[in-house]
């Protein structure tokens, strides 16, 4: 309101200014600190993880929330044993590698308890045939990924048999006649002719939350937002201050000066 | 004190109102931090009482937002009794140091006490 009137102390304004800054500055960063500690990572990234069967990651009978993979099994390494279905042999197209399309190489590995786990088996170039299905019994090594969502597919139009627009269970499921995790995994080093497809998703550490350090950051931010009213309040003062040595401007009130000013003496 | 309506003060009522609150804080505040630190800190880092961290975690918390509304009803106080902003921070910081509190909130109130029976012109 008087912002412009002479005799405002502006050096004091301007140390009120920086002192309230470093306030903010340090309550804020304290606030970010006990907030990251309140975050806990309680394992490891997924791709740190030992392999694990792939079994122990995705459950083929599952359903419901159990089905569905949790952020740190994605991108889990798994280990894949089982023997390929001969009648699931499908190319994925439209997938770009490197920026050159191509297509996925798809298959179904049938474990052992007779469930399938659908695995991207690699990455041919366009117009290329992948190389056929390894017969017998195959170890493979490759990461898990969530199932992808139809909508994922650039088109809806068919496509000739032998492939499909997507990797999911829901597609799957229509050409075999055996339980289909609802997840993929990429085979980590696939056969010759083929490139390995990189994850798209690399998955997540879970975290278990601290309410004690998080309620710490909220507190530290409550007392960085008190700084800045304080040196509202504290600007205000000194332009008053400065404002009744100027005779035209009326002190705000009768007791400014008289009972606030007394007491904070008395401190 | 010099003239003016019961020390310059709008509205005593509302005055006494903050005031209490103001008290009721200080005192909650005050006691979580004296348990705090003449129980919790030495459970926790000495091993006293049996030790771990049982009265850190509810009371220090629990201190943390009462020492949150300490503060706005230190500003709310200071507010309606036009205390410098000086006043206010004092106040702000004297909520921290273990039985300092108590100091700040007798000087406080008989202040403000004082301010509200201050004779009428």
């Amino acid at each position: 309101m008087d912002s412009e009137r002479p005799g405002v102390p502006k050096g004091r304004v301007a140390v009120l200014t920086v002192v309230a800054l470093l306030v903010v500055l340090a309550c804020g960063g304290l606030g970010v600190w006990q907030w990251q500690r309140g975050n806990v990572v309680i394992t490891e990234p997924p791709a740190r993880q030992p392999v694990a069967p792939v079994s122990e990651i995705v459950d083929a009978g599952a359903s419901g929330a159990a089905a569905v993979l949790s952020a740190d099994e994605v991108g889990h390494r798994v280990e894949v044993t089982g023997t390929f279905d001969p009648d699931v042999d499908l190319l994925v197209p439209g997938r770009a590698l490197d920026g050159v399309v191509g297509s996925w190489a798809l298959g179904v590995v049938v474990l052992a308890d007779g469930s399938g786990v659908p695995v991207v088996r690699g990455w041919v170039p366009e117009g290329t045939l992948a190389p056929a299905l390894p017969t017998g019994t195959v170890d493979l090594r490759g990461v898990v990924q969530p199932p992808e969502a139809s909508d994922l597919a650039p088109s809806t139009a068919a496509l000739p048999a032998g492939q499909t627009w997507v990797v999911s269970a829901a597609d799957l499921i229509n050409r075999v006649d055996y339980p289909v995790a609802n997840a993929y995994v990429t085979d980590t080093a696939p056969a010759a002719g083929l490139r390995a497809v990189p994850p798209d998703d690399p998955g997540q550490a879970t975290r278990r939350l601290d309410w004690r350090n998080l309620a710490y950051a909220g507190q530290w931010w409550v007392f960085a937002l008190f700084a800045v009213v304080l040196w509202f309040r504290a600007v205000r003062d000194e332009r008053r201050a400065a404002g009744e040595d100027d005779p035209g401007t009326p002190a705000d009130g009768p007791v400014h000066g008289a009972g606030g000013r007394d007491m904070s003496g008395a401190r | 004190m010099s003239a003016g309506t019961a020390g310059g003060l709008r509205s005593q009522a509302k005055v006494r109102a903050a005031l209490t609150r103001y008290r009721v804080m200080a005192w909650l505040t005050g006691i979580g931090l004296v348990v705090l630190v003449c129980v919790g800190m030495p459970q926790e880092y000495l091993g006293a009482f049996g030790g771990g961290d049982g009265v850190t975690r509810v009371v220090g918390v629990a201190h943390g937002w009462l020492y949150v509304i300490l503060l706005i009803t230190t500003f709310d106080l200071g507010n309606r009794v036009r205390w410098p902003w000086k006043r206010m921070l004092l106040t702000a910081l004297a909520g921290t140091v273990p039985f300092l509190s108590f100091y700040a909130e007798r000087k406080n109130t008989h202040a403000v006490q004082a301010q509200l029976h201050a004779p009428v012109a």
